[in-house]
């Protein structure tokens, strides 16, 4: 730019800009430590409201008190000194959506973290906003595939209901979550990743994940990474929930992951013990509970005149030592409608992935389920119920008689066909034929350790040479009898052709 | 009501009154009590605070008004 340019710009500029000369309100900074302000004045402010502490830093107002207004800072705030003025703003923590937020990753405040322009807003997404209502709302009536046959056949997810994933560290709970994810390509589901005080290495792992997969088509990331203050990091699942909003008002299925809450509530504890906020159990403040059931019940689905949308929730919440009778465990079990429960001694003896199918449970995406699949899982908790028994006992006594040695293998069988890599996704018909398979006894030939090459080249052939039987199955109606003798034909045929993979002793 | 002035330069009792009736007026209600403070920071104009509400007419703070407008066209 030329420089006389410049100049007649600039006084453009300034002769177009109007000075501001309303009052405003605003406050002294009495004290500032930890990201935690003490202000005097701000009179009239707002709880909830943003304030600003100049140098484009802002601050969200939590604490009103009688001489004092308690404000945590949402940015570094190096420049900030006591005796300084911040005013009010007006304005009511959002987070701006559009479209475009797909395939990005964000900060609570919706800056965004991968380098690329900024998002320009569609709307303005309010992170503090009450529930949808009953009239609203209808009850659980479509399947959300998460592609893991044993919570898709045991502990169904449907749309709009709120699954907890919970376990120790290290036993898979980011697998399950990202594995959900990536069945989401050809679902119609938007999903929206919110990592909370993670490491910014595991963020960094999840994204090339995502990318690897061509995830990031339907899905959106909001971190508050461990580097980030406690202040944003309590605010990161809001403005998840308020991204999912986004798009549930307009008529989309959206799955919203919190990766974790427990870091979360202890985000918040650390926010309300520097705001001297009086604490309770485990030093969590006495609204511990509200923070995580006000967001829970944000995940919900709408009826038909409502746009028909819906969100999901997977809450994840790690647990110290298998101790799901912790403050923030038991709570986050309560608010939600089921959980996925981990456990690591499953996942040492390869178990993958390591889901204790007999204390998950799913409140209510049973009423989700394809029949289809009803029909094949209903016989496999027995199976896996009746082995599990078995198994203990057996344990004592070496000779079996034959009813129950069969009872075992039939068990064994049922057991394998559940593992299942994480990264590999199966289609519902598909899991619904290998669960048919194992519970009808035509795995009872097939070598235990052959089972999951058994899968993999059943799989192949059926994609290939049986289309039309999958297709069948997809429907969604009740497997006839001719169906149901169609598919077994088709499998013991698959056997004669691998012979290789029978038990070798027969 | 606390009223504070703010002004870079003391002011004179000319000054002192326009500035009493403008509040005044604005405010009929109020009962004018009010102290002058010194801020060289304000390079001119004045602040004006009553209670918890602030007048902001100084050039410190235009200058810095100026400053966001020109970040935001950039």
């Amino acid at each position: 730019m030329k420089k006389t340019n410049f100049i007649s710009n600039f006084s453009k500029t300034v002769d177009a800009h109007e000075f501001d000369l309303s009052a405003n309100s605003v406050g002294k900074i009495k004290s500032y430590g930890d990201g935690v302000l003490k202000v005097s004045g701000l009179d009239d402010a707002q709880a909830g409201e943003l304030i600003d502490l100049g140098n484009d830093q802002t601050g969200l107002v939590l604490n009103l008190e009688e001489d004092e207004v308690g404000i945590v800072s949402l940015s570094q705030s190096q420049s900030l000194s006591a005796g300084q003025t911040v005013k009010r703003t007006g304005k009511i923590l959002s987070i701006a959506a559009s479209d475009k937020i797909i395939g990005r990753i964000v900060d609570p405040l919706g800056n965004p973290l991968d380098g690329k322009e900024k998002i320009t807003a569609d709307k303005q997404m309010l992170l503090e906003q009450i529930a949808p209502g009953v009239m609203s709302r209808e009850s659980v009536n479509q399947p959300l595939q998460t592609g893991i046959k044993a919570v898709d056949a045991m502990i169904p997810i449907g749309r709009g209901q709120r699954e907890l994933i919970i376990g120790d560290r290290q036993t898979g709970k980011t697998a399950v979550a990202l594995g959900t994810i990536l069945n989401q390509h050809d679902q119609d589901v938007i999903c929206i990743y919110v990592s909370i005080g993670q490491k910014r290495s595991s963020l960094a792992q999840i994204t090339e994940i995502l990318e690897k997969n061509n995830a990031f088509d339907y899905t959106c990331i909001v971190s508050a990474s461990a580097s980030e203050s406690a202040a944003v990091q309590f605010l990161a699942p809001y403005a998840g929930v308020a991204v999912a909003e986004y798009f549930l008002n307009k008529g989309k299925d959206v799955l919203v992951i919190y990766d974790d809450l427990s870091k979360h509530a202890q985000a918040y504890r650390e926010v309300s013990l520097l705001l001297r906020r009086p604490s309770g159990r485990e030093a969590y403040p006495g609204d511990v509970f509200y923070l995580h059931s006000r967001l829970l019940e944000r995940a919900c689905k709408l009826n038909k005149n409502h746009g028909g949308g819906s969100i999901t929730a997977l809450p994840i919440i790690e647990t110290q030592a298998n101790d799901v009778s912790a403050y923030i465990p038991t709570n986050v079990i309560s608010i939600t409608d089921g959980q996925i429960y981990l456990e690591s001694d499953l996942f040492n003896a390869g178990m993958k992935p390591a889901i204790n199918v007999g204390l998950s449970v799913s409140r209510v995406g049973s009423s989700a389920q394809i029949k289809p699949m009803k029909q094949v899982a209903g016989s496999m908790k027995l199976d896996l119920a009746q082995f599990r028994d078995l198994q203990a006992f057996a344990q004592f006594s070496s000779d079996l008689d034959a009813k129950t040695k069969e009872q075992l293998d039939r068990g064994q069988r049922v057991n394998e066909v559940l593992k299942q890599g994480w990264d590999k996704p199966l289609k519902v018909e598909e899991q619904i034929t290998i669960i048919f398979a194992a519970v009808n006894g035509l795995l009872d030939q097939i070598d235990l350790k052959n089972i999951v090459k058994w899968e993999e080249l059943f799989l192949d052939f059926l994609r290939s040479s049986h289309k039309q039987l999958l297709k069948n199955i997809v429907k969604g109606e009740k497997l006839s009898e001719t169906e149901v003798d169609d598919l077994k034909k088709v499998i013991e045929s698959f056997n004669k052709l691998h012979p290789e993979l029978t038990l070798k002793t027969q | 009501m606390k009223i504070t002035v703010t002004t870079a330069e003391k002011l004179n009792a000319n000054q002192l009154k326009t500035i009493k009736s403008a509040i005044s007026k604005k405010h009929p209600k109020l009962k004018l009590d009010i102290h002058e403070k010194l801020d060289e920071n304000l390079i001119g104009g004045l602040q004006i605070m009553i209670g918890s509400k602030m007048y902001d007419a100084s050039v410190k703070n235009k200058l810095a008004e100026i400053k966001t407008q020109l970040i935001k066209l950039n």
